[in-house]
């Protein structure tokens, strides 16, 4: 049988039908991993799916408010946002409700939704995954959370991860000076790019003397391990570049006395992240696969811009990518299809309440069908057994308690108690 | 290892007569070969073998962990990747052309028909030039849309020129200068930085030697 295809989409491209073998590994990585959190004080908030567009780009940057999906409020006819990041709603609620809890610890699974070209398989909805650290501007604080973040994505069963660090200021102290203001957006996408041959053209074009070419070249390749920053320091002619670096050093040596330095690369030439980040940034890839798991770092003026001013950090993770590659199953449950054959149910509804009480899942049937095309229905739901009620003589009833794949009972810790359970109902 | 992702075609033969020098080699004939993917006699390179249009998605989603990619196609899909290297080979140009007996009047208008095959360059550039463009999207042959009456004008690749004057057509403007890039997926190039770093240094020295020849 082939599925009729419609002109028109049923649903929104790029948007999340999560269907339930999905759906329970989502729910199973996502409990686990504010679970951790928690375990470090930080407590889950959950905030409003659409804010007001004005309110929101205070502290979100172009991009992301271009990106993001806009309607419009039907009381008061202002523009409203469906939030395509989480962090400037946290930093509004830092800024106000909870302004006086410092240091405050939050965490969030929420999705959000952002423009992406459809084709290029990078989905529209989005589940994020995140804490944020407000109210230390400390750099034992950027450490917490970027020991956090290594310690979420290990407990979601991700062995190979590597967290590249860099420091916004850094390049900031190269480029801020007034002769180069005006094409600070060019060099901020020729870093993005790492692309020295764009370098060359503003070198040709004249605005980069050819002092400068030389030494933002070096700058552009200062990513690799530990030694890159004694490499750093020798090129640096600026007080903003050389706190920049100190405060790098001070973050990473917190992060060897957390144990999870071992994991770190570094990348002062980075120039992504979004316009609020403001210090120490990161980003967590999976070498193998050549992908970004998710990514962090400090943004000092955000929550200022929605009240009362503060320093914070924090990290988000794209829960598709972490489930992509997280190798944690989702536990076992035992299941039980109850087919009954008799015309009074009575016995089917008694077991099914008795079994539920136990913490077994018992489904019934209820279509009266062919026992082997209940056999098929249990088998395509993950439903190992099968409880079979039969009329026997003199108004009994026969229970047998059958298996819906071989082995499966040998392998099962919860079999014999199963058995247990349907034999006192005269199986 | 380093996964490279190449073009077939010109750029294919481009590149590998750099990595000749530095000492990677192949078996068979990369040109000629049916198979999508040969390893170099050292053991060190891996080539994949796509068209033009696919290398940068292969390199952004993993698939490679590098490519060799013309600079028109990265302006035109804007993928996620490091670009390191110019190897400044495979040159052209992106232009605006439009038949000859039209005089010049296509950038005097306001509203004008392209057919192109790179859209998203198309659109930014009229965009910022404040010309209302509308876009008719071509796979191949575009020369041929102002001849039948399609278009205004065309966007496109130029090397020579000649395909050009054969059809009748006249360069307008220039937006781009091309040449073949060397691509790196972002993940790869932090994580592998060593592998990534020593075939960077070895690619830039064999296109720095052959430009100079």
């Amino acid at each position: 049988m082939t599925a009729p295809i419609s002109d028109r989409p049923l649903s929104p491209r790029g948007c999340m039908n999560l269907l339930p073998v999905y759906a329970e590994k989502k729910r199973a990585v996502e409990t686990l991993c504010l679970d951790v959190m928690r375990t470090w004080g930080y407590r889950e908030v959950i905030t409003p799916i659409f804010e007001y567009l004005d309110v929101i780009a205070r502290g979100a940057g172009e991009d992301l408010i271009e990106s993001g999906y806009k309607l419009t409020d039907r009381q008061s006819g202002r523009v409203m946002i469906l939030r395509p990041d989480v962090t400037p709603q946290i930093a509004r609620l830092a800024g106000t409700a909870l302004r006086r809890a410092r240091p405050l610890r939050l965490s969030y699974c929420l999705n959000v939704f952002r423009y992406e070209r459809v084709h290029g398989g990078r989905q529209r909805e989005s589940f994020q995954l995140g804490a944020e650290l407000i109210g230390v501007r400390e750099p034992e604080g950027d450490a917490e959370i970027i020991s956090l973040f290594t310690e979420v994505l290990s407990s979601a069963r991700l062995n190979d991860y590597r967290i590249s660090m860099g420091q916004r200021d850094f390049l900031r102290g190269f480029w801020e000076q007034e002769r180069l203001l005006p094409h600070i957006g060019t060099l901020k996408s020729v870093f993005v790019r790492k692309d020295a041959s764009g370098l060359l053209d503003l070198h040709r074009a004249g605005v980069l003397t050819g002092k400068e070419l030389g030494l933002f070249e070096e700058i552009m390749y200062l990513y690799g391990d530990e030694g890159i920053l004694d490499k750093a320091e020798s090129l640096v002619d600026n007080p903003v570049s050389e706190a920049a670096l100190r405060n790098l050093r001070e973050v990473y040596g917190f992060m060897k006395t957390h144990g999870v330095h071992g994991k770190v690369i570094f990348d002062l030439s980075e120039a992504r992240g979004f316009d609020y980040h403001t210090g120490v940034f990161f980003e967590a890839f999976v070498p193998d696969r050549g992908l970004l798991i998710g990514c962090g770092g400090r943004y000092d003026t955000l929550v200022g811009s929605f009240g009362e001013d503060s320093p914070a950090t924090g990290f988000s993770i794209d829960l598709g990518s972490l489930m992509g590659v997280s190798a944690l199953a989702v536990p076992e449950r035992t299941s039980v299809l109850i087919v009954d054959l008799t015309a009074d149910k009575a016995l089917a509804l008694s077991l099914a309440r008795e079994l539920r009480s136990k913490g077994f899942d018992a489904v019934r049937d209820i279509i009266r069908r062919p026992l082997e095309s209940s056999f098929e229905y249990a088998r395509l739901n993950g439903i190992s057994y099968v409880v079979k009620i039969e009329g026997a003589a003199e108004g009994r009833k026969l229970l047998s308690l059958l298996c819906t794949r071989p082995g499966s009972a040998a392998e099962d810790p919860r079999y014999e108690e199963l058995r247990t359970v349907v034999e006192s109902f005269g199986g | 290892m380093i996964t490279l992702a190449l073009p077939k075609g010109r750029l294919l033969r481009e590149t590998v007569g750099i990595l000749g020098p530095m000492g990677i080699g192949f078996g068979t004939d990369l040109e000629t070969s049916r198979s999508l993917v040969h390893e170099s006699v050292d053991g060190s390179l891996r080539i994949l073998l796509l068209r033009a249009r696919d290398v940068a998605t292969f390199v952004e989603y993993g698939g490679a962990d590098a490519g060799v990619v013309g600079k028109d196609l990265l302006m035109e899909d804007s993928p996620s990747v490091y670009e390191p290297l110019d190897l400044r080979f495979g040159h052209c140009r992106l232009v605006v052309a439009e038949p000859e007996d039209s005089r010049g009047e296509l950038m005097q208008r306001g509203f004008i028909r392209i057919a192109t095959k790179y859209p998203n360059v198309t659109e930014r550039y009229f965009s910022s030039m404040g010309i209302e463009v509308e876009i008719i999207k071509l796979y191949g042959s575009i020369e041929l849309a102002p001849i039948v009456g399609m278009a205004d004008g065309i966007v496109d690749l130029v090397s020579t020129g000649s395909t050009l004057r054969a059809n009748r057509l006249v360069e307008v403007e220039t937006i781009a200068e091309s040449t073949a890039r060397l691509i790196f997926n972002r993940s790869v190039l932090k994580t592998k930085h060593e592998d990534a770093s020593r075939f960077i240094d070895g690619m830039r020295a064999a296109a720095g030697r052959k430009t100079a020849r």
